[in-house]
Parts: C-alpha cells; sequence; structure tokens
C-alpha cells in the first residue's frame, strides 16, 4: 500500500465515530489531523536551524521546540476525548504561543517568524470552518495574543540582539519557505480529501442510479410477463372454443350416425373427432407448457383419498388399454391413505404416462400402482407406471423430458407425435414438488416412478420452475 | 310420451346445444336457461323433474344457484346433477354439501350421464340417492 494511503487509513482510523458521520466534520477532522501529524515535523525544523547558528540559547529554544513537538499529543487528545472544538481552539493558541515566542527571542515586532500568523486563520478555516462565531473568536485570540506579546516584548524583551542581521536573513528566508510549504501541503490535501469525497458521492449516485434503472427493467419485465399471461389466457379460450365446437358436433353426428346406420359417415365423422381430441390435447399441452415458463401456473393444493384418485384413473384409461389387448392392473397399498398436493396435477401427469404406456405396449400388461415410502426424512406416495412394452433405448431416455431440439428423424420415427407429454409431466412434477424417473430396457419394458410428498411443501420459487435441466431433482423444501 | 322433463343450466351455448340435442334424441323434454339466476326462475317456474346444473356459470356458480333451488320449498324436490369439467373429490364434496343428487363430469360422457338421470328419476323409494342426505 502506498504512503499515502497509509496515511489515509491512519487518518481515518484516528477519527472519532462522532464526527465521522457528517461530510463537513470528516473533512475538517482529517485536516486537523494531517495538520497536526506533519505539522511538528515543517515547524521543528526552525529551532533545529537556530540551535545550529545559536547554541547558547537551549531554554528558549527548548521551549520553542517542545511546543511545535507538543502538536503530536492533539491527535491523541482528540481520539480520547472528542473534543474537537475545544482542541482546535488549544491548537490555536498553542500555534501562536510558539510563534510570537520565537518573535520575542529572535527579532520582536520584525521577527521573521511573524509570517507563520499567516497560517493562524487559514488553519482556522481548516479546523473549524468559517462561521461568524469562529472569525471572531480566532480573531480575538490573535488579538489578544498579540496585545500580550507587544506588552511582553516592550517590557521583557531583549535590546540586543541574539544573532546578526545575516543571521536573522537565514531565518526568516528558512520560516517563510517552511511556512509556504506548510500552508500547500494544507492546501493539496484538502483538495485530495474533497476530490474523494466528490468521487465517492459520483459513485454513490451512480449506483442509485443503476438501482433506479433496474427496479424500472424489473417492472417492464413483470409488465411483459402480465401481457403474456394474458395474451395465453386468450389464447387458451380462443383456441379451446371452436376445438370443443369441432370434437362435441362430431360426437353429435356420430351418435346420430351410429343410429342411422350409416358406416361410411361414422368412420368419417370418428376422424374428424379424433383429430379434434388430438388437436386439443396437443392445445392444453402448449398452453400449459407456455403458462408454466411464464411462471403463472399455479398450484391449487388439496386432501384426496388416493384409493378413489387411483381408480378414477384406471377407469378412465381402462378402455384404451383393452383396445391394445392390453392388461390394465392397477394396486394400491392399504396404508396409503390419502395425500396432500394439487389433484388435477398428479392426475395429469399419471394420465400422461399410462396413457404413454398404454401406446407402446401391445398386448402386455399396464400397471399403475401406489405405496407408502419413507423417503428424504418425510411420507411420500410413490406411484409406478409398468409396462411390457417396446422400451426406450438408453440413449434416448435422456432427452425425453425437454431438449426438442436434439430429436432427430429415429426419435420421431420411434416415437411420433408430438411428444409434449413427458416434458410437460416433468414439469408438472416439479411444480408439485415431486420426482419423476425413468427406467427403461429395450423390448422388455419401462418403468415410470412418481413420488410425491404426502404432505404438500412450501409453494417453489419462481427458479426452480424455470430450471430446464434434464435430470429430474427433488425441490429442497 | 316424454321419459321426462329436464331443465338444463349452462351458460356456453355450444354446451348447451349439444347436450339438449342428445337429451331430446334419447327422449326427454328439455328446457334451458343460460345463467344461475334465471336457472333459479325456471326451476320455480316449469317445476321439471330433473336439473342438470353446470358448476361453472359465471357471476353466480352452479353451487349458489343449487343451494338456492334446494332452498325454495316449491323446488327442494327437484333431483339436481352437477356438471363440472374436473374430478376432483372436493368437487363430489362440494356437490353433496349443497345438496345435489349426482355429480358427473365434462366433457360429457352421454351413456354414463343418462344412465345417472335414468337413476335420478327413478321413483324416491328405490332411489339410492334421496333427499336424506
Amino acid at each position: 500500500m502506498s504512503f499515502r494511503s497509509q496515511t489515509d487509513r491512519f487518518i481515518d482510523f484516528v477519527i472519532p465515530m462522532s464526527l465521522l458521520a457528517d461530510r463537513e466534520m470528516r473533512t475538517r477532522a482529517r485536516m486537523f489531523l494531517f495538520s497536526h501529524l506533519f505539522g511538528p515535523f515543517l515547524g521543528n525544523v526552525i529551532p533545529l536551524y537556530l540551535f545550529v547558528i545559536d547554541p547558547g540559547s537551549h531554554g528558549a529554544l527548548g521551549v520553542l521546540a517542545a511546543a511545535i513537538t507538543a502538536f503530536w499529543l492533539f491527535p491523541i487528545a482528540l481520539r480520547l476525548t472528542g473534543y474537537y472544538k475545544l482542541l482546535s481552539y488549544i491548537s490555536i493558541q498553542n500555534l501562536l504561543f510558539a510563534i510570537l515566542w520565537g518573535c520575542f527571542f529572535y527579532g520582536g515586532i520584525s521577527s521573521p517568524f511573524l509570517p507563520w500568523l499567516v497560517t493562524v486563520p487559514l488553519l482556522a478555516f481548516f479546523y473549524l470552518g468559517a462561521s461568524q462565531r469562529t472569525i471572531v473568536v480566532v480573531l480575538s485570540q490573535v488579538a489578544i495574543n498579540g496585545i500580550v506579546f507587544v506588552i511582553a516584548y516592550r517590557s521583557f524583551g531583549e535590546t540586543e540582539p541574539r544573532i546578526p542581521l545575516a543571521g536573522l536573513q537565514g531565518i526568516g528566508i528558512i520560516s517563510t519557505m517552511s511556512a509556504a510549504i506548510y500552508v500547500s501541503m494544507m492546501a493539496i490535501y484538502y483538495a485530495r480529501v474533497l476530490d474523494s469525497q466528490n468521487e465517492l458521492e459520483a459513485e454513490v449516485a451512480e449506483h442509485l442510479a443503476t438501482a433506479a434503472e433496474l427496479r424500472a427493467a424489473t417492472t417492464a419485465a413483470d409488465r411483459a410477463g402480465a401481457a403474456k399471461a394474458n395474451f395465453l389466457a386468450k389464447m387458451s379460450h380462443e383456441l379451446r372454443t371452436p376445438l370443443n365446437a369441432v370434437i362435441g358436433y362430431s360426437q353429435l353426428l356420430l351418435e346420430d350416425a351410429d343410429s342411422d346406420n350409416e358406416p361410411q359417415i361414422i368412420v368419417d365423422l370418428d376422424r374428424i373427432h379424433s383429430a379434434g381430441n388430438r388437436l386439443l390435447s396437443i392445445v392444453n399441452s402448449i398452453l400449459d407448457l407456455s403458462k408454466i415458463e411464464a411462471g403463472k401456473m399455479g398450484v391449487d393444493i388439496s386432501s384426496f383419498r388416493v384409493g378413489t384418485f387411483v381408480s378414477d384413473l384406471a377407469q378412465k384409461n381402462g378402455q384404451a388399454a383393452r383396445l391394445r389387448g392390453n392388461r390394465f392392473e392397477v394396486s394400491v397399498d392399504p396404508d396409503v391413505d390419502t395425500i396432500e398436493t394439487d389433484g388435477l396435477k398428479l392426475a395429469h401427469i399419471l394420465d400422461a404416462l399410462v396413457s404413454n404406456a398404454i401406446q407402446y405396449t401391445d398386448n402386455g400388461t399396464v400397471s399403475l400402482e401406489a405405496m407408502r415410502l419413507p423417503l428424504w426424512g418425510s411420507d411420500v406416495v410413490r406411484f409406478t407406471v409398468a409396462d411390457t412394452g417396446r422400451g426406450i433405448s438408453s440413449e434416448l431416455l435422456p432427452i425425453l423430458f425437454d431438449d426438442f431440439t436434439r430429436r432427430n428423424d429415429q426419435f420421431v420415427t420411434n416415437f411420433g407425435g408430438a411428444g409434449l407429454g413427458l416434458p410437460l409431466a416433468h414439469r408438472l412434477c416439479r411444480l408439485i414438488g415431486a420426482t419423476l424417473k425413468l427406467e427403461s430396457n429395450v423390448g422388455i419394458g419401462t418403468r415410470a416412478i412418481v413420488d410425491v410428498p404426502r404432505v404438500a411443501a412450501p409453494t417453489p420459487s419462481r427458479s426452480d420452475i424455470d430450471d430446464r435441466s434434464a435430470a429430474p431433482a427433488p425441490l429442497a423444501a | 310420451m316424454t321419459k321426462g322433463h329436464i331443465l338444463l343450466v349452462e351458460d356456453n351455448e355450444m354446451n348447451r346445444d349439444m347436450l339438449m340435442r342428445r337429451l331430446r334424441k334419447a327422449g326427454y323434454e328439455v328446457s334451458c336457461a343460460v345463467d344461475g339466476p334465471s336457472g333459479v326462475v325456471a326451476a320455480l317456474s316449469l317445476r321439471p323433474d330433473l336439473i342438470l346444473m353446470d358448476v361453472a356459470l359465471g357471476e353466480m356458480d352452479g353451487w349458489q344457484a343449487t343451494l338456492l333451488i334446494k332452498a325454495n320449498s316449491k323446488s327442494a324436490h327437484v333431483p339436481v346433477i352437477a356438471l363440472t369439467a374436473h374430478a376432483l373429490e372436493s368437487d363430489r364434496l362440494r356437490s353433496l354439501e349443497v345438496g345435489c343428487s349426482e355429480f358427473d363430469t365434462k366433457p360429457v360422457d352421454l351413456p354414463r350421464l343418462l344412465r345417472k338421470i335414468e337413476l335420478c328419476l327413478a321413483p324416491a323409494a328405490a332411489s339410492p340417492l334421496s333427499k336424506d342426505h
């Protein structure tokens, strides 16, 4: 660290806390300390020089040197007592004494030490500011000291000069130089203190401006998010209404054609009806995925019996399973009683897994099992959807949850469809604090395991919802 | 000879139209109301044999309308089947709370719905879902 910054640190360390708070007081205290720390170095040059040219006057020089060195006591006194103003006035008094003492012994009212008096009002301004009161007090101090000096000199002053005129000239030069250096030092330090304070203030202003900008950006982003959510909600309605018309009326016409026994019309209408359902399912998936991405998907927790829940699911999917020659088995452990979570989302997740299982299995078995596990130190209900179908190769498993971009032709040929079911199921699991794992062997079958906490965890944060990592992981409670 | 008079309370025009036509084809006389308040009024004035109440109706939802119908002695005896888009257990419980005799989900599975309607319209003694709930 440079000498400069070391002194700065030291000075700031010595300033008592009470003075640090106010900007102006801080500046003044810094000037006070700087002056008292470095002043004596310059000041003591004079008694030193005098000692060299006038070795006889030990006494007088001793007092002078003592008074100058006494300035080093002031920082200590300030740190210990904190009486800043009092110490400033005492310091000024000490300085006046030192100057006039020197004048008394060397030259009287034409002493070469008199220029040092110039530093007195300057120091007073630095230490105490330029209020009327300060000016009055300091001028009074100077006047009183001056009067005392004149009286003392007239009464007790030496008529014979201690040193020759030439010597006095030398003193004069040194005195003026040291005063000039001292004053310059003070001025430079003052300028630096002001600069660094201005720098600091400019930095603070910049930070405040940045903070304001960030706030504005956040508000804008929130508004954009809200606009997006509104758009989604509107689109959702606009898309679903005509789709419901297609699905509903084709169903109606199917029922009519059924009773009127028109096989060709039945086939045609069936196609329209299936396509409509297919489209609705894809639209729902896209809208749900967008909603989750926009962070606008809420969670609706309620308590319900797992047994009823699972049998409802079985009823819904049983027929589809049987159409492909599959057996559909359901089992619920007796100690799985109720669960507290978002029922709709859980139903959606399991529906997606079950329909996947059915779709990729022919003349096999699809099973849905629910059991209770003490995982993660708490109660978990594990739903397992297993099938004896085609299976999924290990290279395709990791990209099933996300990564639509990595799906190549081979994938599409193998699986077809929009493939939104698993990504959506995965994200829904996250939202309700559940985990989803897939295990599969080609030609043997697939198992999907959903672990749901029996009691709902606190709502996940936005960052959890937005996280796109491929591997599902348990949410921290 | 109709199998009975059904009051259908449903705010969505297409759903109303489709369900009405299917019920008529199945042999029922069907009247419609487009929201909760007019549904309550219709229940009192038309005295239907059964009410199909869509739950998501608008300002006054189906549950509230059912409560009002069941609160009035003139219409309290009419069985109400709640129709809802979701199959939550909480919906089931709520429909029992407000006095519904049955509960079904949308999109409508017509054979299932017709079965439930028949059960509700059966003579009170034989029906397992009497007002004693």
